[in-house]
């Protein structure tokens, strides 16, 4: 029994040194992340509320002497809520995030939502594109903080991971359209929704439920892409994953490529008529082309569009992947490492001198 | 070198092309179009190598000229510091394309040059991106720049005739950001290595 005891209080004294370990290296990226300047003005004050969060919870763990499994495990989900919170921040420095494309989202974001206290950030990893919610939709996380120390976070950050490599590829950052996509689906649940009304018979099985919510959610991201940047996604995909069968997780890519295609040719489909009619009645939104075709000859004469309108923004990812797939016939005598380093920086001047013009017309 | 109406003329006709020209009236000069500072930035640092070496790319090795300069970004608006003797690569915020058959020159706006920082740069014609600017700082003070003021001035010259931009291989094709130096693909350092080996 004295052993016992002996063991659990040594188990204890360790899980609080591990959390101080961890207080101090959270205070060390706070210290970084205040001296730098974000891509948004909304983070700083989610930046000194995290500070503020720390030395609350450290002036807590100071005065203990043993944590209950409770404690712990409360302790451990702020942690990791600061912790991801940090590595976003981070990504989201104005050096590191992809400003340009991130300008075009939350013109996409503003179509959909209030995005007042809506924040998409960035962070970069090694391999892939994705959404995380948990910043942005969990809110018992918030509640808790707020209520436990007194702290109100009014900003919800909408995480966006991106392969460090193609941070500055515009042609590939579509991507980021799909993913802003799954937070519209789960911030009005429509996936959710639609499973309730038309699969509610497959509920018995919980792994075929499953599955089937998580092609409803992928294809509502691929048509929710495909209102900004038309079929483009679809090369992508293509590319990336073109042989891909119907996974756990995944709809099969040439299934995801004929649902778009049928959402932008208006061709019947049910799958996307069902996302089309649930989306409409949830969001009283509807999904939609929300691009223009641009008929310009400005990037074959090597120069950068003069976009008019929120329409021509989304276009200018339709244009861009025109002009790169048909270089060879625009950028005579240019070689294809050229035609990319030109179609990539046309793009983005197109998008920052509408963004600048914007701003100054203010 | 031209003067205003014919700098108008050709802006009108789209020969000139400056985008975005964010206020036409007060850029626009009686021989120059000021134009302004943009947010990207390169700014030089001391670097564990002992110095650049301009040399074939070859016998530079490790020494990449990256490791000299830190890529920097600013909102429009914000501003950065210049140090004294540091050099800082930024480029316009305005995206020139120009005709075959004008050519234009970059100069500090005296406003700036009476601070120290100093400025000649020849843009060929027929030369599309935003333009180069090469700041120095030779002032003892430290100076803070905002991004999106006017800052160089751009004189333009009519050329006897008309080249062609794109006949041999160029080293910055419609950059949008500064570009660091690209004096190491020089071809002739190659050559001159050989040399130097063969005396």
């Amino acid at each position: 029994m004295a052993l016992t005891q002996k063991a659990s209080t040594r188990s204890q004294c360790m899980k609080i040194d591990f959390f101080h370990l961890e207080l101090s290296l959270i205070e060390a990226k706070l210290n970084y992340l205040n001296t730098i300047t974000f891509s948004d003005n909304r983070l700083n004050p989610y930046l000194s509320k995290l500070i503020k969060l720390r030395k609350l919870i450290e002036t807590e763990i100071s005065g203990k002497v043993s944590l209950t499994v409770d404690e712990v495990n409360a302790f451990k989900m702020l942690f990791n809520f600061i912790k991801l919170s940090l590595n976003f921040l981070d990504g989201s420095r104005l050096n590191t995030i992809p400003f340009e494309t991130v300008f075009c989202l939350k013109k996409a974001l503003n179509d959909w939502v209030d995005s007042q206290n809506l924040v998409i950030v960035t962070s970069l990893n090694y391999s892939s594109y994705f959404f995380n919610s948990t910043l942005s939709l969990q809110e018992p996380l918030y509640i808790f903080i707020e209520s436990k120390y007194r702290i109100k976070f009014d900003e919800r950050l909408i995480l966006l991971s991106i392969p460090e490599f193609e941070i500055s590829n515009y042609l590939y950052n579509i991507v980021l359209y799909h993913e802003l996509g799954h937070f519209i689906d789960l911030k009005y649940k429509i996936s959710d929704k639609i499973m309730l009304e038309k699969h509610n018979n497959i509920k018995t099985n919980p792994t075929l439920y499953i599955q089937q919510q998580r092609y409803y959610m992928e294809h509502f991201a691929d048509i929710f892409a495909a209102q900004y940047v038309s079929n483009k996604l679809n090369d992508y995909l293509d590319f990336i994953a073109g042989n891909s069968k119907n996974s756990s997780t995944h709809p099969a890519t040439q299934d995801r490529i004929k649902v778009v295609n049928d959402f932008l040719s208006g061709a019947e489909n049910e799958i996307c008529t069902t996302i089309k009619n649930s989306t409409s009645l949830i969001t009283k939104l509807n999904l939609e082309k929300r691009y223009s075709e641009i008929q310009s000859d400005d990037f074959q004469n090597f120069l950068p569009i003069e976009i008019q309108d929120e329409k021509e923004l989304h276009g200018i990812y339709q244009y861009g992947w025109d002009q790169w797939t048909n270089r060879g016939k625009i950028f005579t005598s240019i070689d294809s490492s050229n035609s990319y380093r030109i179609v990539n920086n046309l793009i983005e001047k197109s998008i920052s001198n509408y963004l600048v013009k914007s701003i100054w017309n203010k | 070198m031209l003067t205003k109406p014919e700098i108008e003329e050709l802006i009108d006709a789209d020969k000139i092309v400056i985008r975005p020209l964010l206020d036409r009236k007060k850029q626009l000069g009686e021989l120059t179009i000021d134009l302004r500072l943009g947010t990207d930035f390169l700014v030089s640092n001391l670097s564990r190598n002992p110095y650049i070496n301009i040399d074939s790319k070859e016998n530079v090795g490790k020494c990449h000229m990256q490791s000299y300069f830190s890529q920097t970004r600013r909102l429009l608006g914000e501003q950065i510091v210049l140090y004294p003797n540091q050099t800082v690569l930024a480029s316009t915020l305005e995206y020139i394309k120009l005709p075959k058959d004008i050519s234009c020159k970059l100069y500090m706006r005296s406003s700036y040059g009476r601070l120290g920082l100093s400025l000649s740069t020849i843009i060929h014609a027929g030369y599309c991106g935003c333009l180069s600017i090469e700041l120095t700082n030779t002032n003892t003070n430290i100076i803070k720049l905002t991004t999106g003021t006017r800052i160089v001035q751009v004189a333009f010259y009519k050329l006897s005739q008309e080249t062609e931009y794109f006949s041999r291989k160029r080293k910055y094709l419609c950059q949008v950001r500064p570009i660091l130096s690209a004096a190491q693909n020089d071809t002739e350092l190659s050559k001159l290595a050989e040399l130097r080996n063969e005396i």
